[in-house]
């Protein structure tokens, strides 16, 4: 039992026993203000209509397009590190899995958020939805935006499902240890009646491991799809087949930057220093550096084929990305996500909190760059000049993006205060059988 | 087809217009439908519902009229269409006709009689007109081409009463000798234009268009010298940008050049150019023409017509007729010399109909001090503009659609216009007005124009005369009878300028001379040279722009003798290097609606007659920001968008290109359309036909800088190499294998049976997937309730079929589907099959060049299948593999 | 094991709000009731009892995308005879059936197509309040759009009200269909009703 009770102790305590504290109450107030600015902005738009964007012909989507793509990226990496993860056994994700998958929901909430706010006339966005209806019209299947649909309410759905499945030992385990009556029902009805029994864990195991293959095969197909959003037009620049894999490495990546900040952050506040330790931040760091040098193959992949088929439109898209109107986007997207991650080869920075923070910072901020770079870059100029124009966007946009980092905060913070942190059953079976090797 | 407005037909119009009103789709932005029906109390006999009826009237334009069949549902007019069978028209309008029909109902419009501000009734003013007659009276008006008009003004002449007339810009036709030089495009095979804007936008511009797109306008040879790029130079094979005072030079060159004279002294450029442009006037003689614009010195016309006589064109291609319009007692002088005996305290009443020389008074005249010193001044005019805020008294004047009157289109042939619709405000003709002045108040304006042609054809055969016109639209054989120039000496014309910067004027091609600012929807047509809507710029040449280190959309100073201006600049291509231009209808202080204030006053510079000045120029403080509709303006080495070839020459055949997708079923038509590059002129004119048509809404000039303008159909302008200009309209192209089908979500936009790309609105949510993947961005997107957004007022012009688009739907060129949909129901009902040329679209209809071919491509005969069989057939972006169903013609030029 | 059933009772009760909610919305669906008009005006007696052609009275009907409503000297016609016939005011009737304005609805091709009055109007003959017998949804209309071969009649029998599909419908519509030359697959698209 000795190894077993400090595990439990640390984690389930966050939950009942520990007293909010001043700091947790700040970070609730300061992502709940955002999250105000977000309801403001939304009711703003649905007032006054997308008109009040800095969108247009040709430049007709924005940063609601550049932030679904970002923040469904972001969704990546939780599933990944918790599905991939624990397929191939790897127990290091014991201490991740939990928070990264949260991540992951709230992220895929976020992404799905945006595609319907940018809508013309938003009420209307479940006529994407195969529901029959009086008027007998069915969605349009070809199109990428359906496939889209499918793939992040699928995701969405999975991945809410995953986590769940994966809490249900941990509520037992908060619901037993609960003092305080409502938690004990909270819990308890959360639990489902866990009562740990080897047939409980027998099917547990069959379900999550069933879950966890599905999942993976989403991690693929969702970003491929928004991929294909932009492949399957004819615009130069989105018009390839490099798009659907750079897209899924870049997803990973992000997704990845921002596990790494979250941990760091978890880590600092609850004290899990011991759980969460420098091996872990030192694995991650390595993520952070293959996925971002596969996505830094795809920069120079997208450039050497426009350069290799010769075409005038499509060297041209080149030449804009590289000495536009918008370049900084690209620049700044090549220096953030792949001039910093270089760092990443020394283990002294994998292993110091501030440089791994800092590089996964400058990182989520790049691929926002990049989603930027893609989106305006490859509408602001397309076949005939004549058709050219700029974009920029104003407040109501950038109220939108920061409200939504608010919103994803807020659920953070409640969940970190709510919800087990860590999977503490997982974490205790690794150690069990680190003891079980050892001793 | 077409109605006439008076006899029974109109009895029962009238009267049951009020009903008719209220059960027409007056509510058709809101999304309900009208809760009530309200039968007539008495049926009229001919009006069906939901089909609209034509009357053939005729809207006047700086004096000419266009002959034009009104479409009205319901007693509503809502779309002007060329009367096909007019001499002039045949069919097609210019782009001011057609937003005519706007201005009808444009809330901004003048709608109570005013004496010093106070709103007062007809009596009031009829018993003060009653006692003006008499030598103190002066009346001042625009260009009169109307014979009733002449007519009234001739008997307040007989009274003692004398006419003015004031036109801020010179006539089309020059003339001499007391004839008008009419042009015959379609008669010369080489055109030799010294600054006439032949093509350029104008009363002419339906008239020369037509015929210079006989047998297709790329064929003839065009050889153009102006200051500032015209629509006449865009179209020119060879174009010589000069300051406008070297075109007498020019003139002088050639003809002594031809008759062997004193070549005068000019720069080798001008000297080859003018040794060319003879050459091909002498090896065309009979069939060439040698023109130049109607504001040049009279002594360049004597001698422009002397080298056409001698190459014996004269009669041919330019044909010395008899003045379609009234000629003023005083010439040229006549409004300078109305300000002087105002001023001089001579005139006891000024009455002003439907001019305002308040703003369009030029540099040195004015006329504001001279009116105060006017004891009684009255204006009437459709707005409340300038000159009515500094008139005692202000009637307002009602619009061509809504009253009786007269004109003569600018070959002369007369026309009576007829009301298509009762007066939307208490407003009052020309007519009432001299009317009320001869003290016949109560004389109706029908009356007047049925005395006038009473009196003209006699009374035995008026009643018959009369209906025949009315049904017609024109009076036949009414074209004005040929002249002989009399002979006599010219004044000889002031030196030329020097040599310093050049200073032109010209009017405003969207908005002419300011009397159209006030309509939103010209406001927002695109210029056609520069692609700016809602504002006007200070054109000026690359070099001088770079000498100045400014850009566009500084602002710059222009000061000359005359006062100063300052205005935003504009790099202008092909503008003669020491030359700036300005453009006349903005800075309108007063009376403009929604561009009141908007841009400068170049009238404060301009000469009497608009020749050019001398001036200086130097860089203001701050920039504007100009709302343009194409900022990009050259082809970024795309040369394949447009397409030329040698006369004779052949594009090679359009591959087929491969698709994963299955070919489209045609059982029965489907639909195509093929526009030719080499007829196409700019002129705008389907731009706005196609937006008074689908009721797509103007957004204003915010929106339009910000990349949001609704225009369903562009007309691109590209820059080429050697000066070449290129127009192209795009509409969709409603493309085989369409992006925007395959991207939507929810079925909004589908492939049709008929090979159209239909958009549902209704069924759109928004996503804006279709404009994305859009190749040539022809997708307009309401990103706000752009209709609603519109002064409620202009639902009245809204076509009844077709439905007004709310906030967050895209939208698109059908092909005019609402017309297909007709012609086939009408087919259906009569089981047979549709004729070729039975749908027309708005564009076709109105295009004075008929660059614009629509119809069947499934049928091999048809006139489009036949265009895109031929040689310089060629799809925009081919190589997409869309398969678009709007081809293109490609130019012709020499090799 | 209580928490486990809580849940499951949870569920049930949502599913069974979600099922109210949806039966409302289908109610929704339903054919609104016809509205108060300022004359009772009864169809029963007109076109029933008196035996009046719906032409008479809606005479735009074989010409125009309207049917037209009478004009009041058409009713003035019968019910004054024209020496004392009254100062003519129009009657501001309710409207029953509503479609959107996005739907551009012709009488004259349905009728050209043969389909008669009653197959969307039903027995206005024995109303004597004439009420909206169809829901007239999108769907309902894409139904004879899809497979017009039950409604179609000989252009004789166009104003019968009390009109049945003969028994080889599916042989004498289709017969029809090809003398009219009615392809449904182009009935189906959008831009037949939509513009």
């Amino acid at each position: 039992m000795g190894i077993y009770q400090p595990i439990t102790e640390q984690v389930a305590d966050i939950t009942l026993q520990r007293r909010f504290r001043f700091r947790w109450w700040l970070a609730l107030l300061a992502s709940g203000a955002l999250v105000l600015v977000f309801i403001a902005a939304v009711l703003w738009l649905f007032a006054a209509g997308v008109g009040i964007w800095g969108i247009n012909v040709p430049v007709n989507w924005g940063l609601a397009i550049v932030n679904t793509v970002w923040w469904v990226g972001i969704g990546h990496a939780g599933t990944l590190i918790s599905a991939l993860l624990l397929i191939m056994s790897q127990t290091w994700r014991n201490a991740l899995n939990r928070f990264a998958e949260a991540m992951t929901l709230f992220a895929v909430l976020m992404a799905a958020m945006f595609p319907i706010l940018h809508l013309g006339r938003p009420e209307l966005f479940y006529w994407m939805f195969p529901v029959p209806s009086t008027m007998g019209v069915w969605p349009q299947f070809r199109s990428p935006l359906i496939w889209d649909v499918t793939s992040f309410l699928s995701y969405l759905i999975a991945s809410l499902v995953f986590w769940y499945v994966g809490m249900i030992p941990d509520l037992a385990t908060l619901r037993d240890r609960a003092r305080r009556r409502w938690q004990r029902r909270a819990y308890g009805v959360l639990a489902l009646g866990w009562r740990g029994s080897a047939m409980h864990w027998a099917r547990w195991r069959q379900a999550y491991f069933a879950i966890a293959a599905i999942v993976f095969v989403l991690v693929i197909s969702v970003h491929s799809g928004v991929a294909m959003l932009f492949a399957a037009s004819t615009l130069p620049g989105w018009h390839t087949t490099l798009l659907p894999p750079f897209f899924v490495f870049g997803a990973v990546f992000s997704g990845f930057a921002v596990v790494i900040v979250l941990a760091v952050v978890i880590r600092a506040a609850f004290g899990l220093h011991n759980l969460l330790t420098r091996d872990h931040l030192d694995l991650l760091g390595r993520m952070l550096l293959t996925t971002g040098l596969l996505t830094a193959y795809g920069y120079l992949f997208e450039a050497f084929h426009a350069w290799f088929s010769g075409e005038l439109r499509e060297i041209a898209t080149l030449r804009d990305q590289m000495a536009g109107q918008y370049a900084w986007s690209y620049w700044g997207a090549v220096a953030m996500n792949f001039a910093t991650i270089q760092l990443l080869w020394w283990r002294r920075a994998r292993r110091s909190v501030p440089v791994l923070a800092t590089v996964a910072i400058l990182v989520a901020i790049g691929m926002w760059l990049e989603r930027y770079m893609i989106v305006v870059t490859g509408l602001y100029k397309d076949f005939l000049p004549s058709s050219w124009g700029a974009y920029q966007a104003p407040v109501s946009e950038w109220a939108l993006f920061a409200g939504s980092i608010g919103l994803f905060a807020f659920l953070f913070v409640l969940f970190a205060r709510f919800l087990p942190l860590m999977s503490m059953f997982e974490l205790k079976e690794a150690a069990a059988e680190e003891k079980g090797e050892h001793g | 087809m077409s109605a006439t407005a008076d006899g029974p037909s109109r009895r029962s119009f009238i009267k049951g217009a009020g009903a008719a009103m209220a059960a027409s789709r007056l509510a058709a932005c809101g999304d309900a439908p009208p809760q009530n029906v309200i039968p007539y109390a008495e049926q009229p006999e001919d009006m069906v519902p939901g089909r609209p009826r034509f009357y053939a009237t005729a809207f006047p334009y700086a004096g000419f009229v266009q002959a034009v069949l009104a479409e009205t549902h319901m007693g509503r007019p809502t779309k002007l269409e060329g009367n096909p069978d007019h001499p002039v028209s045949q069919g097609a309008t210019d782009a001011f006709t057609q937003a005519a029909v706007t201005e009808l109902y444009n809330p901004d419009r003048s709608r109570t009689i005013l004496r010093a501000g106070a709103e007062v009734g007809w009596e009031d003013f009829a018993d003060m007109a009653a006692g003006l007659a008499g030598p103190g009276l002066r009346i001042l008006t625009g260009a009169v081409g109307s014979p009733t008009l002449f007519r009234q003004l001739q008997a307040l002449g007989e009274r003692g009463a004398r006419w003015h007339l004031h036109e801020p810009w010179p006539a089309p036709f020059a003339s001499v000798g007391g004839a008008v030089l009419r042009p015959r495009l379609d008669r010369a095979a080489v055109v030799v234009s010294l600054g006439d804007d032949l093509l350029g936008p104008g009363p002419a511009q339906v008239h020369n268009l037509r015929n210079w797109s006989v047998e297709g306008g790329g064929r003839r040879r065009l050889m153009v010298a102006e200051p500032s790029l015209t629509l006449t130079g865009a179209a020119a094979q060879s174009r010589l940008a000069v300051p406008e005072r070297r075109l007498s030079v020019l003139a002088q060159a050639i003809a002594a050049e031809l008759d062997g004279g004193n070549f005068p002294e000019s720069a080798p450029a001008e000297a080859e150019w003018a040794r060319w442009a003879a050459a091909a006037l002498a090896a065309n003689a009979g069939r060439s023409l040698l023109t130049a614009g109607s504001g040049l010195p009279s002594q360049v016309h004597r001698s422009v017509l002397a080298v056409n006589e001698a190459l014996g064109n004269a009669g041919r291609t330019v044909l010395p007729t008899e003045p379609a319009l009234a000629k003023a007692p005083d010439g040229a002088r006549s409004f300078a010399m109305l300000v002087e005996d105002m001023a001089a305290g001579a005139v006891s009443a000024l009455v002003v109909i439907g001019a305002n020389p308040a703003y369009t008074s030029p540099a040195g005249i004015d006329f504001a001090a001279a009116l105060a010193r006017v004891p009684v001044t009255v204006h009437a005019g459709l707005y409340p503009d300038e000159t009515a805020a500094l008139c005692r008294w202000h009637l307002p004047l009602a619009h061509p659609l809504e009253d009786w009157s007269d004109g003569r289109a600018v070959d002369g042939t007369a026309s009576i216009i007829q009301p298509v619709i009762p007066p939307v405000f208490r407003t009052y003709s020309a007519h009432a007005i001299l009317a009320a002045l001869l003290g016949e108040p109560a004389a109706r304006p029908h009356d007047i124009v049925r005395d006038t042609w009473r009196a003209v054809w006699g009374e035995d055969a008026f009643a018959e005369r009369w209906r025949r016109s009315l049904l017609a639209g024109f009076i036949a054989e009414t074209a004005a009878g040929p002249a002989r120039p009399r002979p006599g000496e010219e004044p000889s014309a002031p030196p030329p300028a020097g040599d310093g910067l050049e200073v032109v004027f010209l009017p405003d091609p969207s908005i002419g001379d300011g009397r159209f600012a006030a309509v939103p929807f010209l406001q927002e047509l695109p210029k056609p040279l520069t692609k700016l809507t809602w504002d006007n710029v200070i054109g000026l040449s690359a070099r001088l722009a770079a000498r100045l280190g400014i850009e566009n959309g500084d602002m710059i100073a222009l000061s000359a003798q005359t006062g100063e201006v300052i205005g935003p600049a504009w790099v202008l291509p092909g503008q003669a290097e020491e030359t700036v231009t300005l453009f006349l209808g903005y800075g309108r202080r007063q009376g403009a609606g929604e561009a009141t204030g908007r841009g400068y006053d170049a009238y404060r510079l301009m000469p009497a007659g608009g020749e050019s000045i001398g001036a200086t120029i130097r860089k203001a403080e701050g920039r504007a920001r100009l709302a343009v509709t194409q900022p990009w303006q050259t082809l970024a080495g795309r040369d394949d968008i447009i397409r030329t070839v040698a006369p004779g020459e052949a594009l090679p055949r359009e591959p087929e290109r491969p698709s994963l997708y299955p070919e489209w079923p045609y059982p029965g038509p489907a639909w195509g359309m093929a526009i030719d590059l080499a007829a196409c002129g700019g002129c705008n004119a389907c731009v706005v036909a196609c937006q008074i048509e689908n009721s797509v809404p103007y957004v204003g000039p915010e929106q339009v800088a910000m990349g949001r303008e609704m225009h369903w159909l562009r007309v691109d302008v590209y820059y080429g190499d050697r000066g070449a200009v290129h127009f192209q309209p795009i509409p969709c192209m409603h493309c085989e294998k369409a992006p925007c089908e395959m991207g939507c979500p929810v079925n909004a936009t589908v492939h049709g049976p008929e090979g159209l790309n239909q958009m549902i609105y209704n069924r759109c949510i928004g996503t804006r997937t279709c404009s994305s993947y859009c190749p040539y961005k022809v997708r307009r997107f309401n990103f706000f309730d752009y209709a609603g957004a519109m002064p409620a007022a202009y639902s009245g012009y809204r076509n009844p079929d077709v439905t007004v688009r709310g906030r967050g739907v895209m939208e698109k060129c059908t092909y005019c589907t609402q017309r297909i949909a007709q012609a086939r129901i009408e087919a259906r009902k009569e089981d047979r099959p549709l004729r070729d040329g039975e749908v027309v679209t708005a564009c076709q209809q109105v295009c004075p060049s008929r660059a614009i071919v629509f119809g069947d491509l499934a049928d091999p005969d048809s006139a489009v299948s036949r265009a895109r069989r031929g040689p310089r057939n060629y799809l925009l972006l081919g190589e997409l593999g869309t398969r678009p169903r709007t081809s293109y013609l490609a130019k012709i030029e020499e090799g | 094991m209580g928490a486990g059933r809580r849940v499951a009772a949870g569920v049930a009760a949502a599913a069974g709000i979600v099922a109210v909610a949806l039966l409302a919305a289908m109610a929704g669906l339903e054919i609104p009731a016809p509205p108060p008009q300022p004359v009772p005006f009864s169809h029963a007696h007109h076109a029933g009892e008196v035996g009046i052609d719906c032409r008479y009275c809606h005479y735009f009907v074989e010409r125009a995308s309207s049917a037209g409503f009478p004009a009041m000297e058409v009713c003035a016609s019968c019910h004054y005879p024209v020496p004392e016939r009254p100062g003519a005011e129009p009657v501001v009737w309710r409207r029953l059936t509503k479609l959107p304005e996005f739907v551009y609805f012709d009488h004259s091709i349905h009728l050209g197509a043969g389909v008669g009055c009653a197959t969307c109007h039903g027995a206005v003959e024995r109303m004597a309040r004439v009420r909206q017998p169809q829901p007239f949804t999108m769907l309902w209309c894409l139904d004879c759009h899809r497979d017009p071969t039950p409604y179609l009649r000989e252009r004789a029998d166009l104003f019968e009200t009390d009109w049945r599909a003969p028994e080889d419908h599916a042989e004498s519509g289709r017969r029809l269909m090809a003398e009219r030359g009615i392809d449904p697959a182009r009935l189906e698209h959008c831009y037949v009703c939509h513009r």
